[in-house]
This record gives C-alpha cells, structure tokens and sequence, in this order.
C-alpha cells in the first residue's frame, strides 16, 4: 500500500513539473525570434506616429473666432495655439511627451534582448537592430524638435537637451542630456542603422525603415542644425537609392476620399501625427481653417490645391490626407522634401540653377500636365526664397514648419507669428523661449529633471 | 478526523440550554449525542458547580452517552448520565464520587422480570400529536415510534427507566416511565448562529473544540433564509466577517465579497471558493443553492492557510447535500416565486427637459454647438436644429417656439417606463430524494430556475442535476464515492440596449408608433439620416421601441464527475483519493439582424454608391458573433489522514496530502457577416480583411473589418503538498499546525519564486474543562490563537518582458505586438501573516453563545501600481512593494431572550475593519493623483479605500467653487491640484465601513416564524458623483444633479454650494468642485435588510419516514433604508448614480415527504 502511494506522490510530481513552464496566457510572448521583434517594430500606434504639438505651435492654421476657440475640448489645443506660457495648464500625461518615449522603449527592449543574442552575419537580426536604432533615434528627433532650443553649435554643448533614456532598465532614471549630446546621439544611432538596415524601401510595407529612410533622416536633421553641407551628402545619398515622384496627375480626387494609399511611392518612412489634436489640425468641422497666407501662395493649376486642401462649411480651407490614407497628417520621410533640401543646399552654396533644376523636377510632379512653366530667379538669394516658400507649400502640414521657424529665424530671417483672438493679438517674437515648450509637470516631478525655462 | 465521524456528527445536537430565567440554583442542562461520559460528568460539574470525582479506568472510552436533560436537578442529570453504567453516585462534602454499582441479585433478577408498560402520548407545544416520533428506552436501543395521535406503549420498564423522546426539529426530552406521559410536550429546536459543531476546510472535518481557527458555519437553515439563484449572495448579512461589497469605486479592483477587509491592492481580490473540497473554477451561478448543505468561512490563517497561495482573501467552503446511512428515502420540494416592482428611475436626478432647453439654448447662442452643426452628419439634439433652423430662416420665430414648448413637456423616463421595464418575477423549484441504506448513501436532484428580469429584453433560466452516491464495501473499510452534476443555464439579454441621449426622447408618439431617436453611440443626424443615400440605403434610422428583443444569449453547460474513495488501512490511518473533472462551456451568441439598427448601420457605414451603383463591403444579412468558452479543470487529491487516540486523553490528528490542480480556458470568438440563418452561410469570403473601407459618411475615414476568428489559451497549473497536525489533551489543549508548498506556473519566474512555502501555527485552550474553573455562569469559555502566512498571487505580471499579441494588423497588413509588461526580475509572491485571537463562550447556562475574534493582517510584499516618470516609456509598473495592515473585530452573539410557547431568539453580528497602506514604494505626485486616483498609488498611513477631497470653501460672488492653497483662500485650481502636500487635502475616511453587521431577530409562536434581519454599516464615506459642476454639460450629460440650485446671481453663494454655469468650459474648476469635500457624503445607515414569515405544516399522512417539517414562507427584501446619515436620498450600497433594486416579495414552499 504504502509504495502505490509513494508511486502515485511521484507519478503526480513527475507529471506536473513540466506544465509548470506552461504559459498561463497563450497570447503572451517573451520576444526572442525574428518574427517576435518585428511585430513589436510593427506596431505603428506607437512607433510610427509623431507629436502633435510641433504643428499646434505653427503658423499652418488658424481658429476662425473666439467662440471656436472657446469650445475647444482641450487645454492643451487652446493655449498652444496662443503660445501660452504653461500650455498644458495641469492636464497630465502629455501624450507629445509620453509616447516618443513610449516607442523608445519599444526600441530599447528590443536592443536589450539583441545584445543578448549573438547577431553574428544574420542580416535578418542586423535589420532588425537598425531599425530600432532608426525608430528610437526617429522619437528622439521628434521630441528634441519640441522641447530643445535650435541647435546652434555655439551653445550646444550648454544648452538642454532631453534625457536619453538608452536602455530599457525602467528603473533606471536618467536627467537631460545636453543639446550635443542629443544630437550626437541621434545622429550616430542612425549611421549605425543606416549600415545595418538593408538599402531599398520595401515598398509595400512603408512603416519599416531602410538605408533610405536612414539617410533621409540624417538630411532631415542636419537641416534643422543648420549643418547644410552634411544635409546635401545624405539627401544625395537617399536620392540615389530612390529619387521616384509621384506625378499627380496620375491621382483622382474624390470627396471625402483620400488620394493616396499607404504605400505612396514617395514615402520612404509612415509616420502620421497621432490622432491627439483633431480639432485644430484634420478635423472635418469648421473649427480651424488653413492658414491663408499659405493658401494664397499655391498657383491655379498647382494640383496640390484640390488634393491637399478641401473647403469646409464656412469657407475655409481644411486638410485632406497626403501621403495617408487616414486623415491624420503624414509626418513621414519622403521624396519631396529631399529634393527640396538638396535644392535649399545647392542655393546655400550659391549653386542657383542646380538648386533650380532639383526644385522643378518637384515642381512638375506638382502641376497639371501641360501648365508647367519651369521656375527661375535672379540671384541664388532669391532661388533660396523660393525654395523655402516651395517647402512651405509641399511639405504642408508635415511637422517640418515649426522647425524650419526655429532655423530660419536663428539665421536671422525675422519671421514673426501673429493669431488674431476676437481683437486680441497673440504674438511669437522670433527666437523667443516660447519655441521651446514647456516639459510636462508629472515628468519633472517625478524624475526631477530641469524644466524649460519659456 | 475521520470522514464516517462526520456523517454520524452530522446529526449531533448543539448545546441547546433550556431553562428558565427566573430560575435559579444548580440546574443542570445538559444535551448531547454520543458524548463521553468523562465529558457529561465535567460539564455537569461545571454547570452545577459541585467537583466530580471518578476513575478514569471505570469510565473507559467507548462508553459514548446520550443525555437530554433540560433545568433538572444535579442528581437527576447525574442518574441520567449514569443509567445503565452499573456505576452510582455518592455526595460527599459537596463533591460527588462516582464509583461502580454493587448489583444485587435481585436487582439481577428484577431486570428479567419488568413488567411495567408505559403509555403515553407526544404532542408540540401547541398540541399537534407528533406522528412517529421516537420513544427510546434510554441505555437499550429498544425503539417504539408514536402512532398517528400521537400514542404509544412500550413494554417491559421499570417505572426508574429514562425514556427519550426525539423528533426532528425539536428539542429532544428525557421523561421517567414512572411518571405521568399522557401529555409529553416537544418544544421547538431553534437554529441559531453557530448551530453547527462541525467546521469543513475543505480537506477535514474538524469538530469545533478542536479547532482553533477561525470559522464561520451557515448551516442550511441559514442559507435558505433568503432567495436568489448564487449562493454568495445569499451569505449576505448573516456571515460574521464577510461582507459583499456594494458602492465601492469603479476604478478599484474590486472583489465581489471580501472577508476580513482587504489584504491585496492590484493582485486577483477574489476570495477562494472550494466546493466539496476542490477548489471550483466554474461560474458560481451554476451552483443551484438548494442542494447545499451548509458553507464555511476560513478566515484566519489556521483557517485557511492549508489552501496555500489562493488563500489570502479567505475561503469560503461550499459542501452539497448528501444521503444518510440508515435513512429510508426522503424527498424534499421546494418552490419559490419572487416578485419585484419596476427600478425606481427617478433615484438619478437628471436635469428636466425644461431646464436642458434653456441650457441648450444658452449654449447654442455661444457658439457651442457650430462645430457640430458644420459637420452635416453630425448629430445634435431636436433643440438645437429647431435653433439652428430659425437662425438659418428656415423656420419662423412661432413655429420654434412652438416645438421647444413640446419637448418640454416631454421626460424620457415614462417611455422607458412604459416600453422597457417590467416588474420582475424570478420562480424557483428544486427536487431532491435522499437516503441510504447500510452500506450506501444516495441524493438526487434536479432544479429549475426561470428569471424575468425587469428589461424587457432580458431573461435567465438554468436547469440543475444533481446524483451522488456512496458505498462501503470490505465491511465498511473501503468507501468509493461518486458524484455527478449537470447545469445549464441561458442568459438572454440585448447587446445594444438605449441609453437615452436626451432628458427629452420620445420613444414613441401618442398613438404608440415607434419615433426614431439619437443612437448614444453612433450619433448620426436625423436629417442627414433620412436624406443620405437617396433611398439606397438601408433604413438608418434609431427606434428603439421597434427592437425590444433579446439580441444576445449566453449559455452555459457545465458537468462535473467527481470520484473518491477512502480506504481505513489501520485503525489509525486511512488513504483517501478524489478525482474531479469539470468541464464547462459557455457560448455567446450575438445575432443581429437587419431589423436592428447595429446591423444597418454597419452596413450602411461600409457602402459606397456610385451614381445608381450600391456597393457594400458588408453584405446583407444577419451579423453573427459567436464567442465559445471552454474550460476544462482537473484536480487530483492523494490523503493520508491519520488519527490516534493514546491513553484517553492525547488525541492525535493528521493529515498530510498532494494535489494538483490543471485549469485550461480555450476561447475561440468569430464573427460572422451576411450570415444567413436559414442555410448558414456567410459573407466573410468576400471582405478583404486587409483592405481599408471608407466610411460613409466620415470623410476619409475608413476601416478594416476584421473576419479572422481569435483564439486564446489560458493554463492554470498548480501543485500542493500539504500537512495538517492537531494534537489534544485531554480536550482540554489543543495544538495545530499546518504547512503547504504551492508551485503554480506563474509566468516568467524563476522555478524557486514559482513556489513558496505557507504555514499557520495555532493553539486553542477550553478554560471551562479546567478543574479550577468556577464561572457557572459561564458554562463554556474557550480561548483561541493562531498565527499563519496566507498567499497571493497575479498571474497578469511576469518577470519577464512579455508582449501580447492584439489579434489585430497595421494598415501594411502586418501582425503587430504591445508590450504588456517591462521584465521584473524580483517579481514573487504576495504574502499575508495572521495574527487571530479568538474567545468562544457561552452565558447564562447557554441562554447566550457565541464568539470574539480580534485580528490583525499584514500583507507584505503586495503587487502595486508603480507611477514611473514618462522617459521611462511606461507610465505605470506593476511589481511588488507595498505593504498593508488591517486590523478588525468580530463578535457574534446569539441569544434566546424567550424560549416558550412564544420564543425570541436574536442574532448579533459586529465588525470592526481597518485597514491602511503601510508601505508604498512610489508616491502620488500631485495632490489631484491622491484625490482621484488613490488607489493606484495610496498614502501610506490610509486605508487603501482612503477618500480625499480638496477643502472647499463657500463660493465666491460670481458663483466660482472657492479652495484652499497654502492656507489661503484660493481660485487658482490648477495651483491646488498640482500642488504635492497631502496636508492640505481633507481626509474624509474610508470607502468601506468601518463598522457592519446585522441583527436577526426570530419570534416563533405555535407554527409561525418571523425572522427579521437588520443590516448596518457605519463609519465610512462616499463621493457624490454626477452634479453639476459649472462646466460638465455637453452632449447627453443630461444625469446631473444639482442644476437647478447652481448659482445664478449674486447672492446666491450663500445658499448654494453648486457653481454657476461656466462658458468656456473650465476642466480645472471641474475637476476641483467634482472632487472638493462638498460633495463627500457619510454612507452609514441601517437598513431593514429583509423579513422572512414562515409557517411550519405536518403532513399527517405522509410515510413512515417523514420527520421533516415542511413550511410554506413569505420572503421580502429590498426593504428600504431605517436611517441614513446623507440627507440626499441616496442609497450607499449603490450610490447616487445606480438605481437601487425595488422591494421583491416571494412566496415559496419547502414540501418534505
């Protein structure tokens, strides 16, 4: 009797000690495989949408009255677009801050767990690897855009930058960084991705970065520090790879319909802003209207009129999706805007009908066929204008204007933003420490690193 | 203890004292069965205060007693106890000797020669002759039963020979055959509290002198009191310790009961529930409570720490009916009819239909509403295109103000009356036949339940089976038993029900045809509604009238086997094994068909129509969904229990045991479009899963619909290792100890946190059983201690980073993963220590009975909600680091104030409960996170349910909600919600009592009983939610309170504490007034929980064996509040925003044949 027990005790034992390593949730997944990482980096809600706050700030829009502006469900919406000192006047968890982070993190356990594993020659591994170097580097630009001074090498290295947060340890708590060392940080994250990522846009899934998206960042970024001869090098180097534009003639216009898909051939890297501020960026209402000034400077046959604004019910103009196929504004790398660095380059260096040449390759995918007159100007000066009126106009809406203001006005081009509220007039002085905005309370609180002082 | 001890105790008798108040002198009470003789003798010397004196070699073990003596003299209970022992009493100097009996010759011979024959007759107190009842020739066995009147004879008696007369469900009687036994009066056994003597863990039986744990036992008596399809719920106000959680914040983890306070934050707050010994991972509904014989509460650690890791939010123990040996069948039916009135809709204030048109109108002449307005499928209320229409000139001054006179007239409340409530009627019926013969035991049932719930479109009905069976066989060595047990249950309800958007919606006109309205969720323009798709699409249009039906079933199907045997391998040692298998599946079943307006608008969402051509994405027909649940559990328990009683007075008893437990859930949901269920076929085939549909009417949105099926697995393995040690002296002592190893596959631990090692310690000393003990006024007194770790766990944190995958695709059709849980290495177990002090008394020769219980838990290393800062990429962290303490008392008291022809018995339950956060690894960052989210990250030094609020002073003189910052009145609320000093918030108290319990009172007279149970709850507070605040109106915010005492002019700040109305619209002066002290109310108050009348009836001419009384009742509950501390109307077991249920009456019949 007693040995059936003793058998039965260890028959028992021997049975569940193995199902003891059993999943308690069969939809739980310690990442560990190529397949598992890459759906972590798929993961477009956090990884392949920007802030908002960047294009709140901008002169792209405007709230057609006080009572609009009165109803506003946020806080957030209604000082930003005042540039009011404390804009997020005790709402919490500030999504512009907390969801780059967000994605570093995605990237940061990723890396964590690469290291672990030997990447050796598998390109499948280095791949993924370049990728969240690329997405996290790709967060750190978008908050370092929002919440830094401009670069300007002359202060950089005493000027804030942001904490950078460069492994996925959360207890690990780290204060900012300075403004070189951000940049320095972005900028080698993405050279080392752009030697491991593979080189081609997989074009039919546009969220995933490539050597061509890498390099396009590092144009985009150079831009914005003003390092004009290093945004040329990678703006060729992306154009070589994939100089393709989207002719729109080619596109319909349909009512309430977007024009584009996903896989536009000009984007080289999805990101949309995230879905935070509708009522004052791509609502369908009548509660903002696009700039314009902005609107006024777009020719009656440019066909990025019809396909990129729409009027709404009171006359305004409102947003239609570009490059998207949801409403939200299309933040991503593309085509256009290398041209259009690469042409900004060439008029800096005094390059004018070079510079000419790039911006009218643009400006033909951009104009009915058969109404295109090439562009010209008198001086590389004047070239230069017209580029940045072009950028202007193209790059509408994509979160690159409110650091081209950054830029423009640390080189002295004076550009002075008004909002007219009921009579009263809001003004942004250039350079004013109201272009960089305040970090979030909970933030400083809680890691008790040093606030913006606007 | 051994199993078969268990079914003969099950009909032991409580120490139920009868004796009169007015009485005094050594009168002796004394009723038990089968008791030692060494134990009648101390409690006679105890109750009588005289020392007894005897050789434990003359009074051997097995000499077990029945005595019934109630308020007789010492001697008489002495020759009681000694009849038939040869053994004879002597008093000397106050002290009785007891010594053996010299038996004469002729007492020998008389013996054979008796010849004295007893007649008599048995009756209640209120004459009604007792049929078969049981006339005992005390000593002998020998047995005649009482005819139809009553009468009988026995044979063959002394005239000094006992006679006991028993009969269930009274008190049974001693009588002399000498004496006059023409009329034998039976007086009524009363159930009280605390009736049982034997307390279940689940894994033993333990008789509750040897416990020294803390129990709660609810006999079946008890739990039958009140009606109602979950067992659970009927524990309600009669369970010292428990208290089912009512009004408690939406945002906490809530458990449904919570036994001893709270001992977990974010962690499962479940309390364990163990159904015939094995934990049940079933839904509790399908437990029918009329084939339960009795449930008990674990509440300490010696209680419940043998239940390991599950244990920390206590057990409750459910044991089914069984058969009894030697009975013949029994069959028992009961049915119960419960009525309820329509919900009290008018509880919610809401602003009136009047009141919202001037608000509406204020609000349209701001501005408020041109946004909507511009988007032409947007929708607004009737108002506000009447307002928009005279602005636009499309209608005249007149006409307008004509229409907005209507709606005023209008209050949604009678459609809803009238269309969508009923008065509720719940029926019951439950048979069951039970007996057994020598070697067997058998019970059947079968039940049915049909509840018509007061929506019309709602509806349950559950059929319960029932058979279990035992055998002996080896000459009762070997027992198997087997049970089965089937249910099924249907849960009919609608998936979409209307939620009025309007103070004013009119579901139907005065000739009843159904009138479309704003759908809550969807919000489409009427006009736009009627004119889009110029008739080419489907009807969009809302009438909820024209869709009161049950869209929706749930069905449940659950059977479970369950196998045991139990082997006597010694005489001290037996092997038991059981074996469980449950299997439940539970489907639900969504069909929506295009005569509901879900359907028709997510078709219409999904058309495009180009000139004369219609396209659907979705196409025609039903839309079905259908979830399927599976969940199969297996549980396996091996037993060694040993019992060994040495020399008369050490008692050893020990169990030692391995389990293991596999609980695996597989859900499989589908949906189904265009499905046709006529020959059950789909359109799924023809939507491209990855495909992005616009919507119609949103410009450029658009949607992918999903056609993939998903699947899930869930796996609940653990394995146990268990041992339990009593040891007794001279029942006097007790000592127990218990130990238990829990592994379970907890994800991401490593293997040595996967297990964890749980033990009590406790001791339990019967102080009346000591020679010194002289307190004849206190016949029984009994101390309690123990201490024990309890555990806790949350299967939903891992130590590793783990990533969930959603089921859904990115828009490049990509399969995508979140992160669900940053890795933590430390992750382990939540524990629980026990500290429980424990008094069982009786007073007053047992005219009062019943226990204290003080105790004290600290849970450590408790899973809470960790707020990290954002660089970190995730705002919150589950990981252990907190600490709690709750301390509490418990005191039940039961007493028979008048135990006569008309008796008043009561019952009284306290409890004390504090608990507070001791320990808290982050803190709150701001004082607006305390006041409003405290339980993601407690105060240290609070209780976990801590109520903070921002002081609040009187308004000011534009009708502005007044603070305090820093000491000083203050306006800026951004200021006073950032600021981080809990100094200045107010600290109300906690959210749950502090104080509870009941008093049940019983009176009987002749056949009829009336029991009323008195519930209170005391000490603790609760937040007004919904009241207008100045700024939270907006579209269906129409459930406030307060508007019409908002501020209004100057002046009004004197009477009113309700803002004015604010434009723009201020969050931050929002949120200050929504959570300042002003609108933090007191919950305490007492309710008249319910009233149950029953009448007993005899059937008189029903078969030998029917000595069950039956009884027809009247039940009510949901009586009403008896005081209340807020002045406002409000129930705090709902709250302001939950309609109370309305008064239910039921009806029913226990008919035992």
């Amino acid at each position: 009797m007693k040995k059936l027990i003793m058998l039965l005790f260890v028959a028992c034992l021997f049975g569940c000690s193995k199902e003891l390593e059993l999943k308690p949730d069969s939809t739980i997944i310690v990442p560990e495989t190529i397949q598992d990482f890459e759906q972590l980096l798929d993961n477009a809600e956090v990884l392949n949408t920007t802030p908002g706050l960047a294009q709140l700030s901008a002169d792209e829009y405007f709230i057609p009255s006080l009572q609009a502006w009165n109803s506003l469900s946020n806080l957030t919406q209604r000082n930003a677009y005042i540039w009011n000192k404390d804009i997020f006047q005790g709402e919490s968890k500030i999504w512009d801050w907390a969801a780059p982070y967000a994605g570093i993190f995605y990237c940061n356990s990723v890396l964590d767990i690469l290291e672990l594993q030997d990447i050796g020659n598998n390109p499948a591994k280095k791949n993924i690897r370049g990728w969240a170097l690329f997405a996290r580097a790709y967060s750190y630009y978008s908050l370092v855009s929002i919440f830094a001074k401009t670069y300007d090498p002359a202060t950089a290295n005493s000027d804030l930058g942001l904490p950078l947060k460069l492994s996925s340890d959360i207890k690990k708590i780290v204060q900012r960084s300075t403004l070189q060392e951000t940049y320095d940080s972005i900028i080698s994250d993405v050279l080392t991705a752009a030697d491991l990522l593979k080189a081609e846009v997989t074009t039919d899934k546009r969220n995933r970065p490539s050597k061509v998206a890498a390099y396009a960042l590092l144009a985009r970024v150079y831009l914005s520090m003003r390092i004009y001869d290093q945004a040329e090098i990678y703006a060729d180097k992306a154009l070589l790879l994939c100089p393709e534009l989207l002719d729109y003639n080619t596109l319909t216009v349909l009512p309430g319909r977007s024009s584009f898909t996903y896989n536009s051939p000009e984007t080289i890297y999805f990101t949309q802003q995230a879905a935070k501020y509708i009522e004052t960026t791509f609502s369908s209402s009548v509660s903002y209207g696009v700039d314009s000034s902005l609107i006024a400077l777009y020719g009656a046959d440019d066909l990025r009129m019809p396909i990129y604004f729409r009027k709404n019910a009171i006359g305004n103009y409102g947003l239609r999706p570009i490059n998207n196929v949801a409403p939200n504004p299309f933040t991503g790398l593309a085509t256009d805007e290398l041209y259009l660095i690469k042409a900004e380059c060439l008029a800096r260096r005094k390059q004018k009908e070079e510079a000419l040449l790039y911006l009218n390759k643009l400006l033909e995918k951009r104009v009915k066929t058969g109404a295109f007159t090439p562009v010209m100007a008198l001086d590389a000066e004047d070239a230069l204008q017209i580029i940045l009126t072009e950028r202007r106009k193209s790059l509408v809406w994509r979160s690159v204007r409110w650091t081209d203001l950054k830029r423009l006005n640390l080189e002295g081009r004076n550009i002075k933003l008004e909002r007219n509220m009921g009579g009263h007039i809001y003004e942004l002085q250039p350079n004013s420490p109201l272009y960089v905005l305040p970090i979030p309370n909970d933030e400083v609180t809680l890691s008790g690193i040093t606030q913006n002082d606007r | 203890m051994s199993f078969r001890l268990v079914k003969s105790n099950t009909i032991i008798f409580v120490v139920l004292l009868h004796c009169n108040l007015l009485a005094f002198g050594q009168q002796i009470t004394l009723v038990k069965n089968k008791m030692p003789l060494k134990d009648v003798l101390d409690s006679i010397s105890v109750q009588s205060g005289y020392g007894v004196y005897y050789n434990h070699k003359q009074i051997s073990a097995g000499s077990l007693i029945n005595i019934a003596v109630r308020g007789v003299s010492m001697e008489k209970a002495l020759i009681s106890a000694l009849f038939g022992k040869n053994l004879y009493y002597d008093i000397i100097d106050g002290n009785v000797i007891i010594k053996p009996k010299n038996i004469s010759l002729a007492e020998k011979v008389t013996g054979y020669f008796k010849s004295f024959a007893a007649k008599g007759q048995v009756s209640d107190d209120n004459g009604y002759k007792l049929f078969h009842a049981i006339v005992e020739l005390k000593g002998s066995g020998r047995q005649v039963l009482t005819d139809q009147h009553g009468n009988f004879t026995m044979n063959q008696l002394d005239k000094n020979d006992i006679l006991m007369i028993s009969f269930i469900g009274y008190e049974t009687q001693e009588v002399l055959a000498g004496d006059d036994l023409s009329n034998i009066r039976m007086s009524r056994e009363v159930v009280v509290l605390n009736n049982v003597e034997i307390v279940s863990t689940g894994y033993q039986d333990i008789p509750k002198e040897r416990a020294t744990g803390a129990f709660t036992q609810i006999g079946e008596k008890l739990l039958n009191r009140s009606v109602g399809i979950n067992i659970i719920d009927r524990l309600e106000g009669i369970t010292s310790g428990l208290l089912l959680n009512k009004g408690l914040p939406p945002q906490a983890n809530n458990s449904k009961t919570s036994i001893r306070g709270r001992s977990t934050l974010n962690a499962n707050a479940e309390t364990l529930i163990v159904l015939d010994g094995i934990p049940y991972d079933g839904t509790i509904d399908q437990i029918n409570p009329n084939d339960i014989a009795s449930v008990t509460i674990l509440k300490d650690a010696a209680a419940a720490s043998i239940w390991g890791t599950r244990s920390g939010n206590g057990v409750i123990v459910i044991t089914s009916k069984k058969g009894l040996k030697n009975s013949k069948l029994a069959a028992a039916l009961s049915t119960t009819t419960t009525v309820s009135n329509k919900p009290d809709l008018n509880y919610i204030p809401q602003i009136s239909s009047s009141d919202y048109l001037l608000l509406e109108k204020d609000l349209f002449s701001k501005g408020f509403y041109d946004n909507t307005l511009s988007l032409q499928y947007s929708a607004v209320s009737p108002a506000v295109e009447i307002m928009s229409k005279l602005r636009n000139g499309e209608i005249t001054a007149d006409n307008a103000d004509r229409q907005l006179e209507m709606l005023k007239t209008q209050d949604v409340r009678n459609d809803l009356r009238r269309y969508m409530y009923r008065p509720k009627v719940y029926q019951q019926s439950q048979l069951n036949l039970s007996g057994g013969g020598e070697n067997n035991t058998y019970y059947m049932s079968a039940g049915y339940d049909k509840n018509r719930e007061n929506m019309v479109t709602n509806g349950y009905d559950r059929v319960t089976l029932n058979a279990r069976n035992s055998f002996s066989m080896l000459r009762g060595r070997l027992e198997v038993s087997g049970d089965i047990t089937f249910s099924s249950a249907n849960t009919g309800n609608k998936f979409d029900i209307y939620v009025p958007a309007l103070p004013y919606d009119r579901l139907a006109d005065d000739q009843g045809n159904s009138l479309a309205v704003i759908n809550s969720s969807v919000r489409l323009r009427q006009g736009y509604v009627d004119t889009a798709g110029k008739g080419k699409l489907l009807d969009w249009s809302y009438r909820p009238k024209d869709e009161l039906k049950p869209n929706q079933n749930n069905h449940q199907l659950q059977y479970k086997l369950r196998a045991g045997l139990n082997y006597k391998i010694s005489k001290d040692l037996r092997l038991s094994a059981d074996y469980q298998y449950l299997k439940e599946h539970a489907g639900n079943r969504g069909s929506y068909g295009l005569d509901g307006f879900y359907t028709r608008n997510i078709i219409n969402t999904y058309t495009v129509i180009n000139g004369d051509e219609v396209s659907r994405a979705i196409p025609l027909g039903e839309i079905l969904y259908e979830s399927k649940q599976e969940l199969t559990s297996e549980a396996i328990r091996v037993q060694m229990n040993f019992q060994k009683m040495i020399s008369e007075v050490h008692e050893i008893n020990a169990i030692a045991g391995y389990e293991a437990r596999d609980a695996r859930t597989h859900i499989n949901n589908q949906i189904l479009y265009g499905y046709n269920p006529a020959n059950l076929t789909n359109g799924n085939n023809g939507i491209d899963p990855t495909k992005f549909y616009p919507h119609y009417y949103q410009p450029f949105n658009s949607g992918q619909i999903s056609t993939a099926s998903t699947l899930y697995n869930y796996t609940d393995i653990t394995q146990s290792f268990y041992g339990n040690v009593s040891y007794s002296y001279d029942r006097r002592y007790t000592l127990t100890a218990s130990l238990r190893k829990d592994q379970s596959n907890l994800f991401g631990v490593n293997a040595n946190g996967r297990s964890v090692p749980l033990f009590s310690l406790g001791t339990a000393w019967d102080i009346s059983k000591e020679s010194f003990y002289q307190l004849g006024w206190v016949p029984s007194l009994k101390l309690r201690l123990t201490y024990g770790h309890n555990g806790n766990i949350d299967k939903t944190v891992s130590g590793f980073l783990s990533v969930q995958s959603i089921g859904f695709i990115n828009p490049w059709a990509s399969p995508y993963t979140k992160i669900i849980n940053p890795p933590n290495p430390s992750l382990r177990w939540e524990k629980v220590k026990t500290w429980n002090i424990g008094l069982d008394y009786a007073l007053l020769r047992s005219r009062m009975s019943g226990s204290i219980d003080v105790y004290q838990k600290n849970a450590v290393d408790l899973i809470g909600n960790n707020i990290l800062p954002m660089q970190t990429g995730v705002t919150e962290f589950r990981g252990n680091g907190a600490s709690t303490q709750s301390k509490g008392i418990e005191i039940a008291l039961n007493s028979k104030i008048i135990n006569k022809e008309f008796g008043w018995y009561t019952s009284l339950l306290v409890n004390y409960n504090t608990d507070k956060v001791t320990h808290y690894e982050v803190k709150a960052s701001t004082n607006y996170e305390i006041v409003t989210d405290n339980y993601n990250n407690p105060l240290i030094g609070y209780p976990y349910y801590a109520l903070f609020s921002f002081p609040s002073a009187s308004l000011d003189n534009t009708g502005a909600p007044r603070g305090y910052l820093n000491g000083e009145l203050s306006k800026n609320y951004k200021a006073i919600a950032e600021i981080f000093d809990p100094g200045q918030l107010k600290y109300h108290g906690s959210v749950s009592p502090n104080y509870f319990g009941n008093l049940i009172n019983t009176f009987n007279y002749k056949n009829f009983e009336l029991s009323i149970n008195i519930g209170y709850k005391l000490k603790y507070y609760f937040r007004r939610t919904d009241v207008f605040s100045g700024s939270n109106y907006g579209s269906g915010r129409y459930q406030l309170s307060g508007y019409t005492e908002r501020w209004q002019k100057p002046g009004d700040e004197y009477t009113t504490t309700i803002p004015a109305l604010f434009y723009p619209q201020n969050p931050n002066m929002s949120a200050f007034f929504l959570f300042s002290s002003a609108l933090v109310e007191r919950g305490d108050h007492v309710r008249l929980q319910d009233i149950r009348l029953t009448k007993y009836v005899f059937n008189k001419r029903s078969a030998a064996s029917s000595l069950k009384r039956s009884s027809v009742f009247l039940y009510a509950s949901n009586l009403g509040i008896l005081w209340r501390k807020n002045k406002l109307g409000i129930d705090p077991n709902y709250g302001p925003s939950v309609v109370p249920q309305p008064l239910s009456c039921s009806i029913g019949l226990n008919l035992n044949l």
